[in-house]
């Protein structure tokens, strides 16, 4: 399978001097083109800092990271080889979205990074419609402003935004960390009807183990900045290899063992 | 027990048929600013048809009258009635203080939000342009750009501005400051949208309103900065109406002939007034949460 992005040795130093954090050492893996691959970790691990780095807002200070090939970051400098082509959802939709901008304004706004041509094709109006639709809203809510909605339609309508360039490659930051349970498992579930639909590559940032595992097919283990294992989700499921991975699936709840004792 | 049964209207009231007349209605204050404001232009706008004087027009025999049902405000050292002279003064006081404080707002917005968003050594220098500026009292720097550029009302009101600009960087610089850390804005950085393009989208739209209620309070201030330069021969000059002018000048006579200073300091209250109560207006109409 096609690999679609790589990412190699890549470190990440914030600081100088003394004050100096190493948020990312050394992370190598790469994602195939078509996979959801999962990176979990607790809080300050580095997963997020790496998502900025693969979706051009913080540089790396060393390593490489490969987007077909093509590396994304030249000399601290963002390589955007085609706009719109990777895409990101971020954690907290309550600040993702301008509050003084309608959702049609903030739904339209990734086209403005494209060429002319391409901003009117993808920005008909009924493309458009589909889209909003696709992932749950209705038309007459593109008038609305994001403070009229609840948590789950804004990350519907951020999902929206990621999709109106039909991104190749989507980074989820934790998208369904802020909400509610319920709410969650209608999110996850429209990201993954959409990714089939779409023929999309996600990597999926995420502390929860329940969402990893019903989401990905390949995932890393972030600890401390370091990638301690990686793998296919339902092996690293069965049998962990790393001391931390098994202390974070036992973090995770299990209905029946709790009923069986 | 009996259940009320109210009838149902047969159409649902249509939601936000007008969003900006809704706001004002809910906001009875902002309709006073705004009612006094449009009075007090359409009296100047109609000075002519309400009063039968003329603004600079000499008349000795009638100097210091106090006020009467012939000159409802008195009159000043020369003659001349003050209730006119606040009228046509009204045309050249409003339409300058608007002016000024709106010219160094929109300034002082758009330096402020580059200066925030870009950060680094561009901030640093800009900052401390804006502190040189800060360091002088306002008046006298305004007095040596005034007299610099020549005496005239427009040199006058281009000073003024200048010396008003720093306080607007300052808070256009604070919100952007705060904006460029919010994730909207770094969504718009990942989509590959320009600076400039964020900053017109994203930064000035959210650090505006600030800067807004601070110019409706500075306008009163920028009248009586344009009457101070007026007064030392920098702005307008003499024989010409204008509200600043007539305090400053009245200001000496206030113990003999109150009604000199009082009436246009008067005036230019109720405008100030108007529009700070206008200032807060704007503000909660800007903002799309509030009021709703």
């Amino acid at each position: 399978m096609e690999t679609m992005l790589q990412v190699n040795g890549v470190a990440k130093r914030y600081g100088t001097g003394k004050q100096q954090v190493q948020a990312v050492k050394q992370v190598t893996f790469s994602i195939r083109r078509g996979e959801t691959f999962g990176l979990i970790g607790e809080s300050g691990c580095g997963k997020s800092t790496l998502g900025k780095i693969i979706i051009g807002l913080e540089p790396p200070t060393a390593g490489e990271v490969l987007y077909r090939g093509e590396p994304l970051w030249q000399k601290n400098r963002f390589q955007r080889q085609k706009p719109g082509d990777i895409q990101i959802v971020f954690q907290d939709p309550q600040s993702s979205l301008d509050p003084r901008m309608t959702i049609r304004d903030i739904i339209c706004e990734p086209l403005l990074a494209l060429p002319a041509h391409e901003r009117k094709e993808k920005g008909s109006e009924e493309r458009l419609h589909n889209l909003i639709k696709r992932v749950g809203l209705k038309v007459e809510q593109l008038s609305r402003y994001p403070h009229e909605f609840s948590g789950g339609q804004r990350q519907r309508i951020a999902i929206a935004r990621a999709l109106i360039t039909d991104p190749q490659f989507v980074v989820l930051d934790e998208p369904t960390s802020a909400l509610d349970v319920s709410v969650q498992a209608q999110v996850l579930n429209l990201l993954k009807e959409l990714k089939r639909e779409r023929n999309l590559t996600y990597l999926f940032i995420s502390h929860n183990m329940a969402v990893i595992r019903y989401m990905c097919d390949r995932m890393a283990v972030m600890y401390k900045g370091e990638i301690v294992e990686q793998g296919v989700t339902a092996d690293i499921f069965r049998q962990s290899a790393h001391p931390y991975t098994a202390s974070l699936l036992s973090s995770l709840p299990s209905l029946f063992q709790q009923k069986g004792g | 027990m009996s259940v009320n049964l109210e009838p149902q209207p047969a159409t649902l009231p249509r939601r936000r048929f007008n969003p900006f007349w809704y706001k004002l209605k809910k906001n009875p204050l902002t309709l006073l600013g705004l009612s006094l404001l449009l009075i007090l232009l359409l009296l100047s706008v109609f000075a002519p048809l309400i009063t039968p004087y003329d603004p600079t027009k000499i008349n000795i025999v009638e100097r210091f009258a106090p006020p009467s049902s012939t000159h409802w405000f008195g009159t000043d050292e020369v003659g001349r009635d003050i209730f006119t002279r606040i009228l046509y003064g009204a045309r050249l006081s409003l339409g300058v203080g608007v002016a000024v404080v709106c010219t160094a707002g929109l300034i002082g917005t758009v330096i402020g939000c580059i200066s925030g968003y870009f950060g680094g050594r561009l901030d640093q220098l800009i900052m401390r342009l804006m502190d040189m500026v800060l360091a002088f009292p306002s008046l006298v720097l305004a007095m040596a750009l005034a007299a610099t550029l020549g005496p005239n009302l427009v040199n006058a009101m281009i000073a003024i501005a200048i010396v008003k600009i720093p306080v607007y960087v300052r808070l256009a610089r604070a919100e952007a400051l705060a904006l460029r850390e919010k994730l909207f804005v770094k969504a718009a950085v990942t989509f590959g949208i320009p600076s400039w393009r964020i900053i017109l989208r994203h930064i000035i739209p959210n650090a505006v309103s600030p800067v807004v209620i601070q110019v409706t309070l500075d306008i009163g201030d920028a009248i009586l900065l344009v009457a101070t330069l007026g007064f030392l021969g920098l702005g307008a000059q003499p024989p010409t109406p204008e509200w600043g002018a007539m305090i400053s000048i009245g200001w000496k006579y206030l113990l003999d002939y109150w009604w000199y200073p009082t009436f246009p300091g008067l005036a230019l209250f109720l405008a100030s007034c108007g529009f700070n109560l206008i200032g807060d207006g704007i503000r909660d109409i800007l903002d799309p949460k509030a009021n709703r």
